[in-house]
């Protein structure tokens, strides 16, 4: 199945690339439908990065998914302000390991 | 008295291989430090192929999809148990911006001979499309432009099919396993940011989150289509709004 889906989205995605090459000036994309393209794409993008935290965060409690919301709102930042990837994995994994601590150490001092 | 005579035409080819050499190598200059910050999210798609049952299936989406995002969603969407032709067609909606891409890269390789053109539709992604337009800014012989973006191609081709590759064989374990855990939506969300300064980009993303969450209970195939249409129409209804 996986070969299908690979196969499937791989031509695809050169049809998408090849169509304007090949078919030269007759070729245009409304600047509406660009629109509405990227709009989709990224919602995909966006529904993956929901449905990841609410994975991170089921079966391991509230906190792990405010530590996770928490890394990625400054990931967000970091790459609002120009970040590179690499810097946004950096920031984000260090807020969220520093809390996973906080949170760890304030689990002991309250267990009696 | 013996004037010496200068066979220009000897002189020109070295000349022109010069330029391309170097034209090759400041376009894999351009591309390299995009491909350091890549690496995570190479690392982490190798990692996300190896769960799958069949591992080497869906690491061959490297070269053939070449789209870390669209590959990431496929294999996400198969694993977690979407229908296939859901995660297909939500994998193709997310490459369709390549459409957009590559006819603007149009007036770079509408000379160039079919196998050329084919050639280069095959590398044409979001850090290629850059390279590519950011050298157009300064203009010269289109020869030398497609070399500059032959140069950036390689780079990236070569690095990213390294890096997922090197993710298939990682084993973590621990705290690395919790770091990995978080990488996956972290670069989701650089991917994501710079969508934010589109007009509609903020609705976009905003409703596709918010159905996300409200579809949560519902197979992850269908949940990402409906987050991705909501985004499409919330999307462009508030950026038609905004530009008049």
């Amino acid at each position: 199945m996986i070969w299908i889906g690979v196969l499937a989205v791989g031509l695809g995605s050169f049809a998408f690339r090849a169509a304007p090459l090949l078919l030269g000036a007759g070729f245009e994309v409304p600047e509406r439908t660009q629109a509405i393209l990227r709009h989709a794409g990224m919602g995909g993008i966006a529904a993956l990065l929901v449905s990841n935290i609410v994975g991170i965060g089921s079966g391991n409690g509230f906190c792990t998914t405010a530590s996770a919301v928490a890394a990625v709102a400054v990931g967000a930042v970091v790459a609002w302000r120009g970040g590179s990837m690499t810097l946004v994995v950096l920031t984000g994994g260090a807020v969220y390991v520093g809390l996973d601590l906080i949170v760890a150490a304030l689990a002991c001092s309250a267990t009696p | 008295m013996h004037t010496p005579t200068v066979n220009t035409s000897s002189l020109s080819r070295p000349t022109a291989g010069t330029a391309a050499r170097r034209e090759m190598a400041s376009g894999a200059r351009a591309m390299a430090p995009m491909m350091v910050s890549y690496l995570p999210f190479g690392l982490l798609l190798g990692t996300a192929a190896a769960r799958c049952t069949d591992p080497w299936a869906a690491w061959s989406g490297t070269g053939l999809i070449y789209g870390g995002s669209s590959h990431l969603t496929l294999i996400e969407m198969l694993r977690t148990g979407s229908g296939l032709w859901a995660a297909v067609g939500a994998a193709l909606l997310i490459n369709a911006r390549l459409l957009v891409y590559s006819s603007s890269l149009m007036p770079l390789w509408r000379s160039a001979r079919l196998p050329i053109r084919l050639l280069a539709a095959t590398v044409i992604i979001d850090p290629t499309w850059l390279v590519a337009s950011r050298r157009a800014e300064h203009g010269g012989p289109t020869a030398l432009q497609r070399v500059h973006f032959a140069g950036a191609a390689t780079v990236l081709t070569v690095g990213w099919i390294a890096a997922v590759t090197a993710g298939m064989f990682l084993r973590p374990s621990g705290a690395a396993t919790a770091v990995l855990g978080i990488a996956l939506p972290l670069c989701l969300a650089a991917i994501l940011v710079p969508h934010l300064r589109m007009p509609g980009g903020i609705v976009a993303i905003l409703v596709a989150a918010a159905v996300a969450l409200g579809t949560t209970t519902m197979p992850s195939g269908s949940s990402t289509m409906l987050a991705m249409a909501s985004a499409a129409i919330c999307g462009a209804l508030t950026s038609g709004r905004s530009s008049r």
